[in-house]
């Protein structure tokens, strides 16, 4: 058990060390800027008018609404992604026949485009959430069923054997010598399907829903309204930020101590 | 018996020019405190100071040229022949370069009569003088690893140039380049040599003590790519900030410098090392350019919120705790002692720090009314501060080495 005053120190060494980020962030924003001195408001808001129409967004309470529905629709099918798509890429893995069958299988469901599939849940599911959560699922299962079978491909059959030499019960074996090797597979490619069902959920929206951040980008197209489309995109992206630095990344760190040290 | 009193008189002079930090170290905080002294007064409606022309640019330039010359000066002569491992600059050739830096200053006081063309000649000599005599070692020696120094000090002088030109009344075409705005850049290059020193320092004083509180776990490492960034993202504004000063795309990249400064602290959270005192001066340097920085990013995103004062931060902030802190630091293991932590010293660190920021946060908050004492109370602060050092180091510049050694 580590003293909470060392966690508490870690945690804001590592939240300091965001200032790096920062400090690129705001160099990105110079350019974008530049590019706002260059040809003007109407094509490229700068970044404090975006941050007005964001902030205008915010205060009319439209933003938090609207962004609730995107990530209760992205998050679903995230989930969706995570539990199925982890499960049966384990299962798959662990056969040499089943991952050789499914190979193909995740080539032609990665090949197809996520538009593609909003069209046909369109007519499937109509203008309902279930259009958006269907797209990310399906875009987002083959990220997460490769990178499971993959880990379970490629375990380690004498750490297995010795687990077992040492009578490692079935669920320590599960804990503590199969779980880390393929939540180490795992895990980067959650986060990659995480970023991507964020991207779906919002360009499905944009095409069947009449609320969520997509519709929002919608109506801004419809009133020429540029400043507003970046204040959604900031919103959008400031979302994914927050929640691969502050929530996903530490995860990982965890995860991935084993690897560096003993703990 | 005269010859006797001659004889030490030649000897305290040998001495004083036994190597390049007594001399320009004596000089340097002797220097910040008089002009500072008529430009409190001036501020407080005294006279104004003897120049000609801007009396904001007589001010700026004394402290950032003046002080910021002598000072280094002495940190160059005497760490670039410790880093390249070369002769050293020492007697007649350094009294000459220390006669070069007087005269450029009393060029600077009597410019009102023999106008300002001998101190612009003088004080381009001296600079120009100091570069030629550190850049050979600089750019061969150590596999070039200190060449960075020479792009700072070719860039001071170049934009000392630029100075003197506006000055004088010349005008470049499109530029609202004035020699105020000169004197921004130079305190701006300033803060970028001090981020290349400091790192230098501080891998010697921050593993030295470390090592003195028996931290055999942790080790200070001055990250380079940290430091480029910093220094990527300060020379970037200070371009921006000679054709766009002031808009809001200067005003980010001013801010991306904050951050990035505020990044290289990374290197520094190690415990309890930061509590003492030479650590804790050094550290603090760093976050008076942060600070300094992001004021300026502020006052640009604002349309001037802020006000110029507040760069105040980067100058009598960074630059003058900065040149304390080395002044103390070279001043005492140069003449082969090890570093004391008395309250004069601690004293004379926050003296500065307090400094600066009466200087710069008064005019944020206070009406006006109050802001003429914080002046005062700034320079009376500022004056205290380099006092102590010449109470408390100055005689240790005028007596040889307590080891015995040379220099």
């Amino acid at each position: 058990m580590r003293r909470p005053g060392e966690w508490l120190g870690r945690t804001l060494a590592y939240l300091w060390s965001g200032w790096g980020a920062v400090a690129s962030l705001l160099l990105f924003l110079a350019l974008w800027d530049l590019g706002n001195r260059l040809y003007g408001s109407f094509i490229l808001p700068s970044p404090l008018e975006a941050l007005g129409a964001l902030g205008e967004l915010l205060a009319h309470g439209a933003l938090q609404q609207q962004l609730l529905a995107t990530l209760f629709r992205a998050l679903a099918g995230f989930a969706i992604a995570v539990s199925f798509g982890t499960l049966l890429g384990s299962i798959a893995g662990l056969s040499m026949t089943a991952a050789m069958a499914a190979r193909p299988l995740v080539t032609v469901l990665l090949g197809v485009p996520p538009i593609a599939w909003i069209v046909l849940a369109l007519l499937w599911f109509g203008a309902s959430d279930g259009t958006p959560i269907f797209t990310v699922a399906i875009t987002t299962v083959p990220m997460t069923f490769a990178a499971a079978m993959q880990g379970a491909r490629t375990l380690d059959g004498d750490l297995r054997r010795m687990a077992r030499a040492f009578r490692a019960g079935p669920w320590l074996r599960f804990t503590d010598v199969y779980l880390p090797h393929i939540l180490s597979y795992v895990f980067p490619a959650w986060i990659t399907a995480l970023g991507m069902s964020w991207k779906v959920v919002v360009m499905a929206e944009l095409l069947s829903t009449p609320d969520g951040v997509g519709a929002g980008l919608a109506a801004a197209r419809i009133n020429l309204d540029t400043a507003q489309t970046l204040a959604w995109i900031l919103a959008v992206v400031g979302t994914l930020l927050v929640a691969e630095y502050i929530l996903l990344e530490p995860i990982k760190r965890h995860l991935e101590r084993w690897r560096s040290d003993e703990h | 018996m005269v010859s006797a009193v001659l004889s030490t008189f030649g000897g305290r002079v040998a001495l004083l020019f036994a190597y390049g930090f007594r001399p320009f170290f004596l000089l340097a905080a002797g220097y910040a405190i008089l002009p500072i002294l008529l430009w409190s007064g001036f501020l407080l409606g005294w006279s104004p100071p003897p120049t000609e022309g801007d009396p904001f640019a007589w001010h700026m330039h004394e402290m950032v040229y003046g002080l910021g010359g002598a000072a280094l000066a002495g940190f160059l002569l005497t760490a670039v022949p410790e880093f390249t491992d070369c002769t050293p600059v020492t007697g007649r050739p350094l009294a000459a370069l220390v006669a070069c830096w007087l005269a450029a200053r009393v060029a600077i006081w009597t410019a009102a009569s023999i106008g300002l063309w001998p101190a612009a000649a003088l004080n381009l000599l001296f600079l120009g003088w100091l570069i030629a005599l550190v850049a050979k070692p600089l750019w061969t020696r150590a596999a070039g690893r200190h060449r960075a120094f020479l792009y700072g000090l070719a860039a001071i002088w170049v934009v000392e140039a630029g100075i003197f030109y506006a000055w004088l009344g010349g005008n470049l075409e499109g530029f609202q380049w004035t020699t105020r705005e000169g004197l921004s850049t130079a305190v701006g290059l300033f803060t970028i040599l001090i981020l290349i020193a400091h790192s230098r320092i501080s891998m010697v004083i921050v593993n030295r003590t470390l090592e003195d509180l028996g931290d055999t776990e942790r080790m200070y490492l001055a990250r380079p790519p940290r430091r480029n960034l910093a220094i990527f993202a300060i020379g970037l504004f200070l371009v921006l900030d000679v054709p766009v000063p002031g808009t809001t795309l200067t005003g980010w990249v001013a801010l991306a410098a904050m951050a990035a400064t505020l990044n290289i602290l990374n290197d520094w959270h190690l415990g309890r090392v930061l509590r003492e005192t030479y650590v804790l001066a050094l550290y603090v340097v760093l976050w008076l350019i942060a600070l300094g920085f992001g004021s300026i990013g502020i006052e640009c995103l604002t349309g001037g919120w802020l006000g110029r004062g507040s760069r105040h931060l980067l100058s009598t902030g960074a630059m003058g705790l900065a040149i304390l802190a080395v002044l103390t630091i070279a001043g005492q293991i140069h003449t082969g002692r090890t570093l004391a932590d008395t309250w004069s010293i601690r004293a004379s660190f926050a003296a500065i720090v307090l400094a600066a920021l009466t200087r710069a946060v008064p005019v944020w908050l206070a009406p006006s009314a109050y802001v003429g004492i914080a002046y005062g109370l700034s320079g009376l602060l500022w004056t205290t501060g380099f006092g102590l050092y010449l109470i408390t180091i100055g005689p240790m510049l005028l007596a040889p080495r307590v080891d015995g050694e040379p220099g």
